[in-house]
């Protein structure tokens, strides 16, 4: 298995910014990763490093096209495969300082616990590395006792797989190397926050972060719904029992780690108003807080406002196949809105291979509800390609952060119909500060209700000159507030802030070669 | 959740039932005492020259180790796949799998036999007629350890008592004839192979599938030999380590070469035969053991860890199987203790009324004492294949084989009077060694379960 080719053509020189991503870029498409290739190509004037944090050895491979001012790209997996051969460990001796290091970062967040571990993980003799997590008695050692002193009534077996993925993960961050920049700019909090927390701690760099959803919230809401985390603990209805389970330790943990990061950036911008009090609520500071909202590229969709579809009433979803997009819920109300549009078609537009097992759910429950023939499912495709033929745009997703779908739609004049998930409310509805009120761009409606999905799409192929309305008040409210260039504006903004308050470039050790080093040279090149 | 390291499918079985108890004891000692028992029957019943005795019985010992050495680890790893795939209920894989490791150690064998037969010089029909008996030998002991895995051991213990009856019938009447002492040995293990056909007989009624392609069945049992590489060196290391005196002591003064061009040491073979047998009862006892508490045991460690119990929980069940087995330890030593002190006390009396020389007296006395540790050594063996520790049982059954092999030649190079010293000296400090293994293995139980399943999924 083999994970992105690393690559680095700084020449030794720092780059201005290294941004931290976890999970998306350049392996996954859309999202966080189309605002990262979009974040590198409009701010041409400065250069870029990524870390790219992903949980395994791969396979993976690139799907963008690097942009010439990306001078440097590495990996840092969370749970890399050990060397062949013994690698020495740390004391046993070291077990106690472990345990009380691991305890406060992963139940405190206690960013100095952070620097602790570090002094492990940078020794110059037998250091800390991944992969001695659960695979040594020192580091069995520090399981239990982060387990007698957090989670004692938790079924242990479950709490050693969390420390295993947690712990290692930690160590692994905190043991690679970091590429040499101005700035660090993390994607989120979680794995790649603690990247840039520790740039910030060990070596002073200006520090900062860009959430689009909350992470945090996201982990929260996945660990809820894990069935694979087994509940050892009944908590009944009291809401003071201070005992810890897994879930508890999972969610915990992630808290910690965003508290960590929060600490260590001197800005932390997101998306939209929202997701700032999750923010505070997660220990943010205020006075650090700024809203860079996400932008689209308007000339892009220009032509098609000026030709509306006259095709068959068609409603598209444009995104992942994956369960936080609630594609189902999507597919429901297809099968509703169908009996008052009997024309009604259907697109989701997206890429299928993130979750394989989800995506022929979707496929098998069009089938099963009748509605296959009216339902296409293309894959990735253009935006403007879908919206050609789209009259609405609809988003089910259950939780999200700004959706470019949602902006592109407006780019587009295509109203929407959306889940009160993320910014989708405050795009649509909130006023607008240097206009008069336009009205909404289209109806937000309930996660999981695909009852409203459907009588929002009923009524708005009901009304054409209403949805036209609101497809035209969309676009009024995109050309205000969520351009391109405003956002490159506002990140370029950023970036000269927090180089100023940068104070030192730390050397960087010596390059070790990396295997594929020279094919991604020369296909850079 | 990744694996727990231990696989559940060798535990799903129910518990030993009170019946089944003597079966076991019986199907874990059945063969080895038939064998010998058989062996001593042929060569009393039997007609021909004494020569053709002696060929007769070196071509029965070399077949013996043979099979063992060439099917035994075969099989140990096609029934720990097995037990898998019944766990994964992928029960159309078996039956095929089982006939490729029978085949494919009837193979093994035939090859190994055919190319000692080639160095010492057998005739052609000589060498059709030992390497067919060897690999139809080598049938039976994959047979009976997959009969043991799905419990059948009534079945193992009544198909070997008529198979090797029906080896003593076939070998005599062959015998009358005067024919070769390789066709003799062919007829022997025609009547063994008739005891395999029917264990297989039996356990293919129990898995029936329709029959898999031949090479997806060879693709499958060779892609299990490589994902257990280390559990196949450390079975055929262990059972080398039960035949390795014997082969140094062929190569030494007690030698002798028959007309076949097999050599042998029928003075310290057989002697050190009837030493093995002192850990009969202790073995039959541990196979009982085994099956019964020490299961429940691992069961109750098992079911904690799946139940997502404490760690303190999980601590408890781990020192109640630590426990559980040293207790049973403790009660079979003193058992085998019983029987090396009853055998070296009356080794006198034994070589009198086997018509032993005098010197043999001494080596039944060492041996009678070597099998005590010797006895340590196969039950820490088993235990620590029990427990899923296939590593260390590897490195114990290496260890033990040098320490056979060295200190064996150590004694040629002393001299007769030292002869079984060897393979005492060896023998006590393996069993040291393993002892120091199993508690280790024991007393980090819960470390060592939870660093193999990581070791699994970062695979």
């Amino acid at each position: 298995m083999t994970g992105i080719p690393a690559f680095d053509r700084t020449n030794g020189e720092a780059v201005d910014v290294c941004l931290v991503v976890e999970g998306c870029y350049p392996h996954v498409a859309g999202g966080v990763s189309s605002w990262v290739d979009w974040l590198m190509r409009s701010q041409p004037d400065r250069t870029f490093a990524i870390l790219s944090v992903v949980a395994g050895p791969g396979p993976r491979k690139p799907l963008y096209d690097y942009p010439r001012n990306l001078l440097r790209l590495d990996e840092i997996v969370l749970d890399p495969a050990p060397p062949k051969g013994r690698s020495k460990v740390p004391d046993q001796t070291d077990a106690d300082v472990l345990i009380s290091a691991f305890c406060d970062v992963l139940s405190k967040g206690n960013g100095d616990a952070l620097d602790r571990v570090v002094e492990f993980t940078s020794r110059k003799h037998r250091p800390l590395r991944p992969w001695h997590v659960g695979d040594t008695s020192l580091m069995w050692a520090v399981a239990c006792g982060v387990y007698e002193r957090v989670t004692p009534q938790a079924g242990f077996s479950d709490f050693f797989w969390a420390f295993q993925a947690l712990a290692g993960g930690l160590v692994a961050i905190l043991s690679a190397e970091l590429p040499r920049a101005r700035i660090y700019h993390a994607a989120c909090t979680g794995f790649a926050g603690l990247v840039a927390a520790r740039a910030s701690r060990q070596h002073g760099q200006s520090c900062i972060l860009t959430e689009h959803g909350i992470y945090t919230n996201e982990r929260r809401i996945e660990i809820a719904m894990a069935e694979w985390i087994v509940d050892s603990i009944d908590y009944g209805l009291s809401p003071d029992d201070d005992r810890i389970d897994v879930r508890r330790f999972w969610i915990n943990s992630f808290e910690s780690f965003a508290r960590i990061c929060y600490e260590a950036c001197s800005q932390i911008t997101t998306l939209f108003t929202d997701n700032q009090t999750l923010q505070q609520a997660l220990g943010a500071a205020p006075e650090r807080l700024r809203l860079i909202p996400n932008g689209v590229d308007l000339d892009r969709f220009t032509p098609l406002v000026a030709s509306p579809p006259n095709g068959p009433p068609t409603v598209t979803l444009l995104g992942r196949l994956v369960p936080i997009k609630d594609i189902e819920t999507f597919l429901e109300a297809v099968v509703l809105a169908r009996r008052e549009v009997p024309e009604l078609q259907a697109i989701v537009a997206g890429p299928c291979d993130e979750d394989e097992d989800y995506a022929q759910r979707c496929r098998a429950l069009a089938r099963k509800r009748g509605i296959d023939d009216i339902v296409s499912f293309p894959g990735r495709i253009k935006a403007e390609d879908a919206f050609a033929r789209t009259h609405i745009v609809v988003l089910t997703s259950l939780s999200e952060g700004q959706p470019l779908s949602v902006l592109e739609a407006g780019a587009a004049g295509r109203p929407c119909v959306t889940t009160n998930a993320g910014a989708c409310r405050e795009i649509l509805e909130h006023p607008l500060d240097a206009l008069p009120d336009v009205g909404p761009g289209g109806i937000v409606v309930d996660i999981l209700a695909p009852n409203q999905v459907a009588d929002a799409i009923i009524a708005l192929f009901k009304d054409p000159s209403r949805r036209k309305r609101m497809g035209h008040s969309l676009r009024t409210r995109i050309e205000n507030g969520y351009t391109s260039e405003q956002a490159a504006a506002g990140y370029s903004a950023l970036y000269a802030q927090a180089m100023n308050s940068s104070v030192s470039v730390e050397p960087a050790a010596p390059e070790r070669e990396r295997p594929g080093d020279t094919i991604t040279q020369e296909r850079m090149a | 959740m990744a694996g727990l390291g231990i696989p559940e499918g060798s535990l799903r079985r129910p518990g030993v039932q009170r019946g089944d108890a003597g079966y076991i004891a019986a199907s874990a000692v059945t063969p080895w005492l038939l064998a010998i028992i058989a062996v001593a029957l042929a060569q009393v019943l039997r007609f021909g020259p004494v020569e053709n005795a002696l060929a007769f019985q070196a071509y029965i010992v070399y077949a013996f180790a043979l099979s063992a050495l060439a099917s035994g680890p075969v099989a140990l790893v096609a029934v720990r796949t097995t037990n898998e795939l019944v766990f994964l209920g992928q029960l159309e894989k078996v039956p095929t799998l089982i006939v490729a490791s029978v085949v494919t150690g009837a193979g093994l064998c035939w090859l190994l036999t055919a190319c000692i037969g080639l160095i010492a010089g057998f005739s052609a029909s000589q060498l059709f007629w030992t390497s067919l008996g060897t690999a139809a030998l080598a049938t039976i002991w994959p047979i009976s350890a997959f009969a043991g895995s799905i419990r059948e051991y009534s079945w193992i213990v009544w198909s070997f008592v008529l198979g090797f009856t029906l080896a003593v019938i076939l070998s005599v009447i062959v015998s009358t004839f005067e024919a070769d002492p390789a066709v003799e040995f062919a007829a022997f293990a025609a009547g063994l192979a008739a005891c395999g056909a029917l264990l297989i007989a039996r356990i293919l009624s129990v898995f029936h599938a329709p029959a898999r392609a031949p090479q997806a069945a060879l693709h499958a049992l060779w892609n299990a030999i490589l994902d257990r590489k280390v559990l196949l060196a450390g079975s055929a290391l262990a059972i080398a380590v039960l035949w390795a005196d014997k082969w140094v002591m062929w190569f030494g003064p007690l030698s002798i070469q028959l007309r076949n061009g097999l050599v042998s040491a029928p003075m310290y073979d057989s002697t050190m035969f009837l030493a093995a047998l002192a850990m009969v009862p202790a073995l039959a006892m541990l196979a009982v053991a085994v099956e019964g508490p020490i299961r429940q045991s691992l069961k109750g460690f098992i079911a904690a860890m799946r139940t997502q119990g404490t760690l303190s929980t999980l601590q408890g069940e781990a020192k109640t199987l630590r426990q559980q087995v040293y207790a049973t330890l403790i009660r079979l030593l003193v058992v085998q203790a019983c029987a090396s002190l009853l055998l070296a006390f009356s080794s006198p009396a034994m070589a009198d009324a086997l018509g032993f020389r005098w010197q043999q007296v001494g080596i039944l006395r060492l041996g009678a004492l070597g099998s005590f540790f010797q006895f340590i050594f196969v039950s820490v063996g088993v235990l620590l294949l029990f427990l899923q520790r296939t590593q260390e049982f590897f490195w114990i059954a290496a260890f033990t084989l040098i320490a056979v092999i060295a200190c064996t030649v150590a004694t040629i190079v002393l001299g007769p009077q030292y002869y079984g010293y060897g393979y005492l000296a060896a023998m006590a400090i393996a069993a040291a060694v393993a002892v120091m293994t199993l508690d280790h293995t024991l007393t980090n139980l819960e470390r060592l379960v939870f660093q193999d399943a990581v070791r699994e999924a970062r695979r």
